[in-house]
Parts: C-alpha cells; sequence; structure tokens
C-alpha cells in the first residue's frame, strides 16, 4: 500500500468503489503526435442513427454518402472538443470507412467519398489522406456507415 | 502499491491455465504478435485461441452458433490473451503508458448488430486491468467468415509505452 493509501487509512477514509464497466471508450485518443479517432457513427447529438440498413438493399448510394458525410462531422466534433482549436491540425493521416453492404454491392470507396469529401472541404490539402473502405456485413446499431480516422497535431 | 503485473482470472481460460500469463505463442514464421515503432507498439490480430495448440476456445457465428454472452466472453479472451502479447514483449505490464485505439472483427449472422456489445468483453477488461491507462478508441466491424475454424471475435490493438 502506498503512502497516500496510508495515510487515507489513517484518517479511516475508504474510497467508494468505482464501477468503471462500459467506460473503456473514450472518442479521441493522443499517441505519439497522433490523434485516433474512434469508429463514428452517422448518429444525431443524442447519438440516435439517422440511418439504419445496409447500403445497396435497404439504403440509398445518396443516404450511405450523407451518412458518411455525418460521420466526419461527428469525427471533427470530437477532435475540436479535444484540441480545443482545429487549427492545431496539420493534416487528416489515415481513414477506414466500414459500409454495411447487402447483395452484390461493391461501391463502398463512392460512399466513404462523402467522409473524404468534407475533410478536402474543410482542410484543404491538408485534408488529403490514405484511405480504406470496405464492405462489412454488419455495424454497430444496424447503420450503414462507419469511418475511423488519424489525424497528426501540429 | 499494488501493481498491474497481476493477471485476472478468467472462466474461460485455457484448460488448467489458471491465472498464469499466456506465454506460448505458436510460431507463424513471418507474422509476429508485436511490432515496436518508437514508442507505439503494433499488435496482429489476436483470437479466442489456445495459445499453445492453437485450437479456438471459441468457435463460430455471433447471432447463430453463439450468443451475445458467448460473443462478450470471447472478447475478453481476446483481451487476456492480448495482454499476454504484450508482457510477453514488454516483460512488465508498468511499461504500458496507455492503450490507444482496438480494432475489432466480430462473426456475426442474420440481423445482429450489438456489436458494441460483445466488443464490451474486451473494453470492460481494459479497463479493469489498466484504469484509466486502459481508456481507448474503438472500432468494430461484423463480418461474416474468420480463420481457424470461424472463431467469432479477432482484435488487434495500437498500445504506447514508457521508455
Amino acid at each position: 500500500m502506498g503512502n497516500i493509501e496510508n495515510r487515507l487509512k489513517q484518517l479511516g477514509i475508504t474510497l467508494p468503489e468505482k464501477d468503471r464497466r462500459g467506460k473503456g471508450v473514450v472518442p479521441v485518443k493522443e499517441a505519439g503526435g497522433l490523434l485516433y479517432v474512434s469508429a463514428q457513427l452517422p448518429v444525431d447529438e443524442n447519438g440516435a442513427p439517422l440511418f439504419t440498413g445496409r447500403v445497396g438493399t435497404e439504403v440509398s448510394m445518396e443516404d450511405a454518402y450523407a451518412a458518411a458525410r455525418q460521420c466526419a462531422v461527428n469525427a471533427l466534433a470530437h477532435v475540436a472538443d479535444y484540441v480545443g482549436d482545429l487549427d492545431r491540425i496539420e493534416r487528416v493521416v489515415k481513414v477506414l470507412g466500414l459500409v454495411n453492404s447487402g447483395g452484390d454491392f461493391s461501391s463502398q470507396p463512392a460512399v466513404i467519398n462523402g467522409f473524404s469529401d468534407l475533410m478536402l472541404e474543410v482542410f484543404g490539402e491538408r485534408g488529403v489522406h490514405a484511405r480504406s473502405a470496405m464492405g462489412a456485413y454488419n455495424l454497430p446499431q444496424n447503420v450503414p456507415v462507419t469511418v475511423d480516422c488519424i489525424f497528426k497535431l501540429r | 502499491m499494488e501493481r498491474i503485473n497481476h493477471f485476472p482470472a478468467s472462466g474461460t481460460a485455457p484448460a488448467a491455465a489458471g491465472t498464469a500469463p499466456v506465454v506460448h505463442y505458436r510460431k507463424r514464421k513471418p507474422i509476429v504478435p508485436v511490432i515496436q515503432v518508437g514508442n507505439i507498439l503494433y499488435s496482429s490480430g489476436h483470437g479466442p485461441e489456445d495459445q499453445i495448440s492453437g485450437t479456438p476456445i471459441y468457435a463460430g457465428r455471433i447471432g447463430a452458433e453463439l450468443t451475445p454472452e458467448e460473443g462478450y466472453a470471447a472478447a475478453r479472451e481476446c483481451g487476456i490473451i492480448l495482454i499476454g502479447a504484450l508482457k510477453d514483449y514488454l516483460g512488465s505490464l508498468d511499461r504500458v503508458k496507455s492503450i490507444v485505439k482496438a480494432t475489432a472483427l466480430v462473426n456475426v449472422d442474420g440481423d445482429f448488430c450489438d456489436l458494441n456489445g460483445v466488443m464490451d468483453g474486451f473494453s470492460d477488461l481494459m479497463v479493469e486491468v489498466f484504469a484509466e491507462r486502459g481508456y481507448h478508441t474503438r472500432t468494430v466491424m461484423g463480418t461474416h467468415n474468420m480463420p481457424n475454424h470461424n472463431i467469432p471475435v479477432e482484435i488487434e490493438l495500437i498500445a504506447e509505452i514508457l521508455n
């Protein structure tokens, strides 16, 4: 037991047990000058999905593109919250876009363009990034798109 | 002061392994469990497999052969195996500065989409073991086919270590 814990014990103070379950996930984590952003869902400010279903069978291309764009907005909101000022972002590094795909759907890159286009509109040349886009069999809450990304800090 | 060099007991650990660290990795020649670049560790994808024999501890799709609870336990098992890989590489888990990012593939069938509930098996464990240092960013995706007799979960992680 450490000194501080001993002191607490002498004072007769027992720290309350903390329930940490289900609290392990954070939206943004910084390591080595990079910002890692958790997979973003196309959800509104209350966390409710704006779109659900598989692209190609239940969700149209236009809706899927809009969903990817919403993922980008949500990612920027988390990053802005973390760094304070988005000018601190040196560049977008890497993007992984997952598309909940039904049937023979194979235009995943066109869907994730919804994310990439916004990054270019916002950051200009600094928004150019490496990217992977792939079809998933399902995604959390049955959303059509999730996107995670890595930013470099100035 | 209590150290975190302590392996959480797991009811689903490989047979008779008890709380002993999992250290015997199968030798897959060009692929290593962990690579270090600077202060960042990148892990390979790890499934819920016996680390000596390679036998899957869980096999099948969640939503068909496996229940969500079994999926949660499988994700927790992946976490234990990954912590074993980190300990194997670092010597002491006290050198882990933080778990940065986890990416999970979850083998699902039908309309099952509580992927976050499955992956919480991993995330809960990280927080139980590393406390605040275990907080991480996360990506979870549903897939339909996985290696080694269709394991239900595979997880890779990025961790930052102390010098």
